[in-house]
């Protein structure tokens, strides 16, 4: 049976990390938003680790919130712990981390969800997505809403899909097969049939994650405490510094043994990642303990870290620890580490095998190319992380609004944003594996850091309307101290004074024989903007932010200057744009195996389809030459 | 990238009276003005379009070559651009240096049928050709392709490779560490780097030097005599040479390396290689001849297979009659002066290839071989590329940009910066390093991470 129940301009499903920020996007935009979950209590769950950030992961975090997003005020809100990783390196690989209170981050997001107008939340498993054929074409669709397991039809314009690791999900731990989501949660087994119907191509994929153990049962005096930093640097740009300065908690370090790893070899046969009743691709990145035991034979230890999962639970996760080990083995490895000789396990660890699709049927905005109307995100398009999945949907959520309100689609390209290169990277390489997003990614890091993530997208935030004029001023103001600080550096210049010189072989640097610019003396390797401050008589006194991104701009200037030299370059491939009706078998000169690949990813420029493995140069200046005669074509 | 200055040949690389070099892009004029001087080293104006001009090639402040240069300002050009074309003394090595003067200047080398590409793409090619632009493409493509391994001995691809596989695994031991801190430190890594760099540098500036002979330039067609021995192989190159270059006794298997020499015959430019006989053999050196000589087989543009009419075929010469198919190859049927045991036709119906009598010792059928290897080469059944040129410089500009990306790793060594700034340049060496093998980079590094270091959670 099924009934019309209502209608909305855009449907949600899911509400994850991605559902989430997709939702407050869509509403905030003033569409009227509904968002599917299967539960809930469960509103952007953190199943896994109790962590936001880290490498990488916290550039997203802060371009997310430099758009508009919601995760970074939340973790601001719930933290409990927190860390700039990286700091002795340079300050594009700098990354900010925080322990989350788990209970209190769903709880934040729960509740900025339910108070945002436009936007309904409804319990209930989406079984189908609603299409129409286009014009009588046989291959390209329209999305006009979902139905729900109980028959319930809900009109939609646009969806996005962010079924996280829901879909026909199944948790093993040994040869114990449970079929549900995470943490026992109900998994959605009707939507895959739905999306294979509608011709979607569809990949099974696992992940894992380790025990959740009583921390009265740990004996804490084997353990090396990790300290979070003082002051804490807060991820989102809007937040008060002076708010986020609280009492941490602390973390803990311990290792493994020979004796963990023999526990492990001598059941290896019993792992479903070793014998073969697992079938999805794990990740590379993210490897269990079995497997960093089994690949890494030389390695006699590895590090575990025991993080609290909230100030108001006993449970420790361990990280580095993952396994899908039946749980007597779990219980004599976890045993067999120093100070958990008495440990008890509150929640086994376990792997899970979920459905999601080859992302390359998507465009640059996160829409099916063959289905108009319906976006994805998260881990259903084969990334893995809560904060890959956050920026993919807070950006399928604004393309999705963009299209209904008639707007440009927002993309950001390589060179822009981590977002950019992360989404480029699962619309156009075909990828086997849950994607995580790495620094190595990113061709122009030094470019993209996180400390300037505001100055690159808090614009494209505000004109999309998601930062507020407030907000953007902020950063408007920020960017002119800096302009001017830099300015006046490169134009002080300095005489070879006695108190100069002196002041200078005090902190190891050559003294000066004739004058030179302020910005020089930054330039030199043993000096740095904060060390000259004495003898810069007329400095301004300025915010922490804008001293930090003044000593960057001057003391990086001349790798800058090359990246961006080779911005240039990239930019002009990325602007030929290729006709979205073109078809590749028409183009005889092209390589059978550039034609095939590019048939099927369907690249939306040049620089793309220059990316795709496969295409080579040659294929390229054949495409380029076709593209150009296929314009004098059509013109005519 | 796409509207950059182009250079090239525009005429065959070949032992000719007058080769032209042709630069084309909107700073062609510029980039000519800054080499094309008068002999006094002064200015020459070449800026007015469809003139002539006198003048020398310059290079590191001194005259290379004396010049005619025409320019032709978009769009009254062939590519619709900017052009200057210099007509120099013809030469391959003379038009490499030339086309190294300008890449020196600014103008990059242009890829495989880019000068056609950008006659279409600025409609002074008609539409309907856009095809055949594209076969030009594809075929000028794949010839590069070829050309450049061919011409990469085994050796320089080896260490090529091996630089390439040390930079990669210290990029990704940096980016491990850079990406799982906390499970992976790099502390003291630099000097480590800074050796691995500075070792790699020294081999990559030898290698710099030692493409600058431009010996491989002044070959031309790779010719490769194959032959039992004491089939008179030598002999043969002798008579070619008009020298004694090989020494020619009757002990069989007096040719115990490749020894090469380079005639020109009736205007073709050859590199004749003799080589060792082919046979079984115990004698150690003999038998390192013996697979050079199958090797130098696998890289000639031509295989000349001399047959000792006097005795049977063995084993040997079936080998290298199946080395020989589908390769351009002449049979000669030595020793025609001797008692023939082998017939000329029975010979040819096996090789499928023409085969001529001679008689190396009396000097006989030398002439119907020259005609042959000539009529061979104006029918263009084998030729002698200028990508052969365009190769030569683009690996040694390759090689130059790795050594300049290196060198930029150890000033920012020096300098102290942060392990991160190293990687761009590595990865930027790799990359060059790369195309001389013709390899892309795309997922390398990820799985070289993945492959060696123990990451996450």
């Amino acid at each position: 049976m099924s009934f019309v129940e209502e209608s909305y301009d855009i449907a949600i499903v899911g509400a994850g990390h991605a559902g989430c920020e997709a939702a407050l996007a869509c509403a905030r935009l003033g569409l009227e938003t509904i968002i599917f979950t299967v539960s809930v209590d469960s509103i952007a769950l953190m199943p896994c680790n109790p962590n936001i950030g880290g490498s990488s992961k916290g550039h997203l975090v802060r371009e997310l919130d430099a758009l508009g997003g919601e995760m970074g005020k939340n973790i601001d809100k719930t933290f409990i712990q927190s860390k700039m990783l990286n700091k002795s390196k340079g300050p594009a690989v700098h990354s900010l981390r925080a322990q989350a209170d788990k209970q209190s981050y769903t709880r934040e997001m729960r509740r900025t969800l339910e108070n945002q107008p436009h936007l309904t939340i409804r319990q209930a498993e989406v079984s189908e997505i609603l299409t129409d054929t286009v014009d009588g074409n046989p291959v390209s669709k329209k999305i006009t809403g979902v139905k729900t397991t109980s028959g319930a039809i809900y009109h939609a314009r646009a969806v996005v899909l962010c079924t996280g690791v829901y879909l026909n999900s199944r948790c093993l731990t040994g040869d114990l097969i449970e079929y549900t989501g995470p943490n026992g949660l109900r998994s959605a087994t009707h939507l895959t049939d739905s999306l294979i119907n509608n011709n979607v191509r569809m990949f099974r994929f696992k992940t894992g994650t380790p025990a959740r153990v009583d921390k009265r049962s740990l004996d804490f005096s084997k353990f090396e405490v990790q300290k979070g930093d003082v002051p804490v640097i807060p991820f989102s740009f809007s937040t008060e510094f002076e708010s986020v300065q609280k009492e941490q908690v602390d973390c803990w370090l311990v290792y493994t043994n020979e004796n963990t790893h023999n526990i492990i070899r001598s059941n290896i046969d019993r792992s479903p990642m070793f014998n073969g009743s697992i079938e999805g691709v794990g990740p590379r990145y993210c490897p269990s303990i079995e497997d960093k035991v089994m690949k890494f034979p030389d390695k006699d230890r590895h590090q575990i870290f025991i993080e609290p999962e909230g100030l108001y639970t006993n449970e420790m996760y361990l990280s580095g620890m993952s396994s899908s080990m039946p749980e007597d083995v779990q219980y004599e490895m976890y045993h067999s580490m120093e100070g958990f000789e008495n440990v008890h396990i509150v929640r086994n660890a376990y792997a899970i095998e979920y459905d999601c699709i080859d992302a390359t049927q998507l465009k640059s905005n996160l829409e099916f190319i063959n289905i108009e109307g319906l976006f994805a995100a998260g881990q259903f398009n084969g990334s893995s992380g809560y904060e890959e999945a956050a920026v993919q949907g807070l950006m399928a959520g604004i393309n999705a609004a963009m299209k209904l309100q008639g707007r440009e689609p927002v993309i950001l390209d390589r060179s822009q944003a981590y977002i950019g290169v992360l989404i480029d990277d699962l619309v156009t390489k075909e990828n086997f594996e849950p994607y995580r997003m790495m620094t190595s990614r990113s061709e122009y890091r030094l470019l993209l850091r996180q400390d300037n993530s505001d100055i690159r997208l808090r614009e494209i935030g505000h004109d999309i309307g998601l930062v507020s004029d407030e907000e953007y001023e902020a950063t408007c103001n920020k960017i002119e101290m800096i302009n001017k600080e830099v300015e006046r550096l490169k134009n002080t210049f300095i005489g070879n004074s006695p108190q100069v010189n002196e002041f200078l072989i005090q902190h190891g640097s050559n003294p000066l024989n004739s004058g030179v610019s302020l910005a020089e003396l930054i330039k030199r390797p043993e000096l740095s903007y904060e060390d000259i401050k004495d003898i810069d008589k007329d400095r301004p006194d300025l915010p922490y932010v804008v001293r930090e991104e003044v000593g960057i701009e001057i003391k990086y200037e001349g790798y800058i200057k090359r990246q961006l030299i080779q911005v240039e370059a990239f930019k002009k491939l990325e602007h030929k744009k290729i006709p979205s009706d073109i078809d590749y078998n028409n183009i005889s000169n092209l390589r059978l195996e550039a034609r095939q690949k590019l048939s099927k990813i369907k690249p939306e420029n040049v620089g793309m389809a220059s990316r795709i493995s496969g295409v080579s140069p040659a294929d390229i200046s054949v495409l380029l030459v076709y593209i150009e005669s296929y314009k004098h074509r059509s013109e005519k | 990238m796409i509207n950059d200055t182009i250079c090239a040949l525009a005429t065959a690389a070949a032992e000719s009276g007058i080769g032209i070099i042709r630069i084309s892009g909107s700073e062609a004029v510029n980039i000519a003005s800054k080499f094309i001087k008068s002999k006094s080293g002064k200015s020459v104006d070449i800026s007015k379009t469809h003139r002539i001009k006198y003048g020398f090639v310059f290079s590191n402040g001194e005259p290379l070559d004396e010049v005619l240069v025409m320019t032709m300002l978009a769009p009254k050009s062939f590519t619709g651009e900017n052009t200057v074309e210099i007509d120099c003394h013809g030469g391959v090595l003379m038009m490499q240096k030339i086309l190294e003067v300008a890449v020196n200047n600014g103008a990059r080398l242009a890829e495989p049928g880019e000068f056609t590409k950008r006659a279409f793409l600025n409609g002074r090619i008609d539409l309907s050709e856009a095809e055949a632009v594209g076969d030009i493409i594809n075929s000028e493509n794949d010839f590069a392709l070829k050309a450049s391994i061919n011409q990469l001995r085994g050796s320089v691809s080896d260490k090529i490779k091996k630089f390439r596989s040390m930079i990669l695994e210290d990029d990704a031991f940096i980016e491990a560490a850079l990406d799982d801190p906390e499970h992976i430190s790099i502390d003291g890594f630099k000097s480590v780097l800074e050796k691995h760099v500075l070792d790699i540098i020294s081999e990559v500036e030898y290698l710099i030097a030692s493409s600058d002979d431009g010996k491989r330039l002044k070959e031309g067609i790779r010719t490769v005599i194959l032959g039992k021995p004491n089939a008179g192989k030598s002999s043969l190159l002798n008579i070619l040479v008009g020298s004694e270059r090989a020494i020619v006794t009757d002990i069989a298997g007096t040719t115990r390396d490749t020894l090469e020499e380079h005639i020109n015959l009736k205007g073709v430019s050859l590199t004749i290689v003799d080589t060792a006989g082919i046979r079984e053999t115990d004698d150690t050196v003999e038998k390192i001849g013996v697979e050079r000589a199958l090797g130098a087989a696998d890289n000639a543009d031509l295989i000349i297979y001399v047959v000792d009419s006097s005795i049977p075929l063995e084993d040997s010469d079936y080998k290298i009659i199946s080395k020989i198919q589908d390769r351009n190859a002449i049979v000669l049927l030595n020793k025609s002066d001797l008692n023939q045991v082998i017939v000329q036709s029975e010979l040819e119906t096996l090789t499928h290839k023409a085969v001529i009598p001679i008689s190396a010792k009396n000097n006989y059928g030398i002439d119907k071989l020259e005609t042959e290897i000539t009529s061979m080469f104006f029918s263009s059944k084998i030729n002698f590329n200028d990508q052969v040129v365009i190769t030569n410089l683009r690996h040694k500009n390759c090689l130059i940009n790795a050594n300049n990306a290196l060198h930029e790793v150890i000033n920012s060594i020096k300098l102290d910066m942060p392990e991160d700034f190293f990687t761009i340049d590595l990865m930027h060496a790799y990359e060059e390093l790369g195309y001389i093998l013709g390899e892309e980079v795309s997922e390398d590094l990820i799985n070289e991470i993945f492959s060696k270091f123990c990451m996450g959670k």
